[in-house]
């Protein structure tokens, strides 16, 4: 009787199992495998269709006509009312341009946001891909590898993907976007990583050009090109640059004042190529030396190095490093190591120890004995040794010193957390500390830093007249609360389009150049976190209908308002500002009111699952929570909340929260609780109790909702916990339910 | 402390997968394998050797002590109180390893205590917190100075 019983339960727990419980489960399945789900019992049906991820692999197939069959008959049957999170198409053989092309469209037309294509394909002179993909808002991560023969893919002159981060490219060919050189890469404000390999330039193409003023990971394979072409890299931001099998020809680079890494892993098949890689990879250490900090070399890099040089050329020849602290030594096969460790110090470390005389003595220690120091690290591996080799610091000093060697983008790095008024006090430490702070990419300006608002204004001005604008601002806090403040604002403009973090406190009556900037904010791709807080006298700040917000994770609105969307209901009734920032996690509005006809406010969006709501004095109005992956949710008020309600059953909603003062309304706190059906952690001040048990003489029996989950309720002082818990519970099979008083 | 190799490979079956490290005093110290991921210079080399965790991985710029607060750091998921107990030293030598180790999280979090602890203190206090050496001639500091007044004023006493 007993597991009967827990049987029943256990089915019961299965079938209240949410959609998206089901759905998540399923990501992890291959497509083949998710669509098979169909055949489990009618729930499971249409399920598949809902999927948001695709992953189309021909490996799950042993027959590619079948393959092709499939990946048609899921596009046409997948519920095309649902967007796309990611697409993954792999297949051997050469596929069908159609069907490739259909697959491409599908996946633009649905604002995917990952889009792997891995195919070969047989072409026609002037095929080109859907050119849709290469303008494609949505898109943050791209792969295309797509070998095609007799042609190669040919890439467009330039991108419109403003949201890409990471971008992997094989088998293109560049084309010139002016002249003979290819840029293509300079419209992606937001490209992180660029992965290039067996690339080729079109006829007449001479220049390669990497502009991108965000790119922070490079890596470049071989090209399959015969023809002699420049590389230019024109990347400030670049932290890691890998270089794999031929070294970059004739390469030259803008400063790149941040790179951290560079590896390096060259290759020479052929005798008649030696010559020309050799002195290719001369420049390109060259090129590196001012910047690089840890260099990863492997042996056949270091034998190319080695194969053409007189010990006495290659001290000429090879550059001082200047900021390296770390070498690492890739070995490949059975090359023995210690003759591989006796050329890296040899020749790479040669310049080095000629030039800081003063500190031989480390050094002299590691060109004695390099194999002791490395037989400790050494790594065991059948293909691949490591072994490493620490330049800077030396044991047994103290913290002091060590602090002292630490390199200026450590001390950077604090001062990017201060405000900018410590930041620029830094400036008077030493000469080292002079300038560090004009390169920051954060500013943080509190009034309450300074004494008078004359001071602040001062100080803005000084700030805004001595930094580097050629570092664009990334993270501004901005008290804007004088005409510095303001001004300084409108001319930031442009660099809103890369901020990623804004806070801005505005108290007073603005300047016309206030409201300028303001639009630009409110479609900014790169932002991640926005605090607007507008106090305007006998004014409110009206935000535009949508927020076109991509990358926003955490929003803070205080005293705004909010508008009827256009293309809602003709009576335009309802706000609806949220529903395209598709990565929003938290949202907190404050003392946010409706302006013009509108009743209700939307909080339509997919991802939410923090929300928290404080009225002041504002109008009441109507609050839907189209919010299905909400966990969170808190009100606040002293007047009663605003009426909410949700489309959804908020299954994985887990903590609630309201707190009312005083005046709250018991049909009002009945509606709210209808949405908290699943919630684990429920939390009610006092006044939202007593308007509770305003129902006891009432007959509403019927309006209570049922619990699921409910495990703890804290409560503000209550006294008759029992009687209370018992009306709210009337309609719940819940038992162990703790109470806390607070 | 002292296990024979029987009861050592047993104890590795039954509990959590650890490294063992090498601190710059000679102390070697198991750490839990979630603690030594964050550390990504030691993470690097245990990803390319997936061999003997056992054998001790050297840190010639870590103290035992340093090791010691990272660790209860990282396993009190960066508390804030904690932190707030380490004198200016344990709070760079912490600064310097966290670089050294390549800790991403663990480097933000004491960059951000740094920077507030800096906060409002006069430009003698931080050249005294970093060690650094005044190298501006009196002029230069005054001209300085005189350029920019108002950063210099509202500061706490030292």
């Amino acid at each position: 009787m007993q597991s009967d019983g827990d049987r029943k339960e256990d089915k019961d727990r299965l079938s209240y199992m949410p959609d998206l419980v089901l759905l998540h489960i399923m990501k992890f399945m291959s497509m083949k495998e998710a669509v098979q789900t169909c055949v489990l019992s009618s729930r499971w049906k249409e399920l598949w269709k809902h999927l948001t991820d695709l992953a189309l692999n021909s490996s799950d197939f042993t027959n590619l006509t079948h393959f092709s069959k499939f990946v048609s008959w899921v596009i046409s049957n997948r519920d095309s009312s649902i967007s796309l999170h990611s697409l993954d198409l792999r297949r051997k053989g050469c596929i069908d341009h159609e069907l490739l092309n259909t697959v491409m469209g599908y996946a633009v037309s649905h604002d995917v946001q990952q889009l792997t294509i891995e195919v070969n394909l047989s072409v026609k002179l002037g095929f080109r891909l859907h050119p849709s993909v290469f303008s494609c808002k949505s898109l943050t991560y791209l792969k295309l590898s797509i070998w095609a023969v007799p042609w190669m893919t040919q890439f467009p002159g330039s991108l419109e993907l403003p949201a890409l981060k990471t971008l992997h490219l094989e088998h293109i060919t560049f084309t010139a976007s002016e002249n003979d050189s290819a840029e293509p890469f300079s419209t992606c404000h937001m490209l992180d990583t660029l992965v290039l390999d067996r690339f080729n330039l079109h006829q007449g193409v001479k220049f390669l050009c990497i502009c991108n003023s965000n790119l922070s990971s490079l890596t470049i394979g071989s090209t399959i090109q015969e023809a002699p072409y420049k590389c230019v890299l024109s990347t400030p931001n670049l932290r890691s640059l890998a270089v794999m099998r031929d070294p970059l020809h004739q390469l030259s680079a803008c400063k790149l004042c941040f790179l951290e890494q560079v590896s390096i892993d060259c290759e020479a098949y052929f005798h008649t190529h030696f010559e020309r890689t050799h002195s290719a990879l001369i420049n390109l250490l060259k090129v590196l030396a001012d910047y690089v900090k840890i260099m990863i070399l492997s042996s056949s890099t270091l034998q190319i190095l080695h194969g053409l040089s007189t010990s006495g050329s290659m001290i000429t020849q090879i550059p001082y490093f200047a900021q390296l602290r770390s070498l690492k030594l890739k070995m490949k096969s059975s090359s023995n190591i210690s003759d591989e460790v006796a050329i890296l110090y040899k020749y790479l470390l040669c310049n080095r120890a000629l030039m800081e005389e003063s500190s031989e003595q480390p050094m002299e220690e590691s060109t004695e004995q390099p194999m002791e120091e490395s037989t400790d690290q050494i790594m065991e591996e059948s293909k691949e040794e490591t072994i490493m080799t620490q330049i800077a610091g030396t044991d047994g000093e103290d913290g002091r010193d060590r602090l002292l060697e630490l390199h200026d983008s450590v001390l950077f790095h604090i001062i990017q957390f201060m405000s900018t008024k410590t930041a620029v006090r830094a400036s008077l430490l030493s000469s080292r500390w002079k300038n560090l702070w004009k390169c920051l990419d954060t500013l943080r300006f509190r009034r309450r830093d300074f004494e008078t608002i004359s001071k602040y204004s001062k100080f803005i001005s000084y700030v805004v007249s001595n930094r580097d604008t050629s570092i664009p601002l990334r993270h501004l806090d901005l008290d804007a609360c004088c005409v510095t403040a303001q001004v300084f604002l409108a001319d930031v403009t442009p660099d809103l389009y890369r901020m990623q973090h804004l806070r801005i406190f505005f108290d007073g009556k603005p300047r016309s150049s206030f409201y300028g900037s303001l639009p630009f904010i409110f479609s900014s791709p790169a932002l991640k976190s926005l605090t607007l807080s507008i106090f305007l006298h006998r004014h409110v700040l009206i935000l535009p209908q949508t927020l076109h917000l991509p990358a926003l994770e955490t929003l803070y609105l205080a005293n705004v308002s909010f508008m009827a969307s256009e293309d809602d209901d003709d009576d335009f009734t309802c706000a609806e500002p949220f529903s395209n920032c598709v990565s929003l996690n938290s949202l907190e509005l404050v003392g946010c009111s409706l302006s013009g006809d509108a009743k209700v406010l939307n909080i339509s969006n997919s991802n939410l699952s923090r929300f928290t709501m404080k009225r002041y004095d504002e109008k009441h109005y109507n609050v839907v929570m189209s919010t299905p992956n909400l966990i969170s949710f808190s009100i606040k008020s002293c007047i009663s909340c605003h009426d909410f309600s949700s489309p959804y059953d908020l299954s994985l909603l887990s903590d609630a929260n309201i707190n009312i003062t005083s005046g709250a309304i018991h049909a009002i706190i009945l509606r709210c609780l209808q949405m908290f059906s699943y919630v684990r952690r429920l939390t009610l001040s006092r006044n939202v109790q007593a308007a509770i048990l305003r129902g006891v003489s009432a007959n509403a029996r019927t309006l209570l909702p049922r619990f699921y989950r409910l495990k703890t309720l804290k409560a503000q002082k209550i006294e008759n916990s029992e009687i209370f818990m018992k009306y709210l519970l009337q309609n719940s099979q819940l038992t162990n339910v703790e109470v806390i008083s607070f | 402390m002292q296990k024979t190799e029987g009861e050592e490979s047993k104890a590795e079956n039954e509990e959590v997968k650890q490294v063992t490290l090498m601190t710059s005093d000679g102390v070697k110290m198991k750490v839990e394998i979630s603690i030594v991921y964050e550390m990504e210079i030691v993470r690097s080399f245990i990803e390319v050797n997936d061999a003997d965790h056992s054998v001790p991985f050297p840190l010639p710029n870590v103290s035992s002590h340093t090791l010691d607060l990272i660790i209860e750091l990282v396993k009190n998921e960066y508390d804030d109180e904690f932190m707030k107990t380490f004198s200016h030293d344990e709070l760079k030598e912490v600064l310097v390893a966290a670089n050294y180790l390549n800790m991403k999280t663990l480097l933000d979090f004491i960059a951000t205590a740094i920077a507030n602890l800096l906060e409002k203190k006069s430009v003698e206090f931080i050249r005294n917190f970093f060690n650094i050496v005044n190298d501006f001639t009196p002029e230069e500091e005054a001209e300085i100075r005189k350029t920019n007044e108002w950063v210099f004023q509202d500061l706490d006493e030292d």
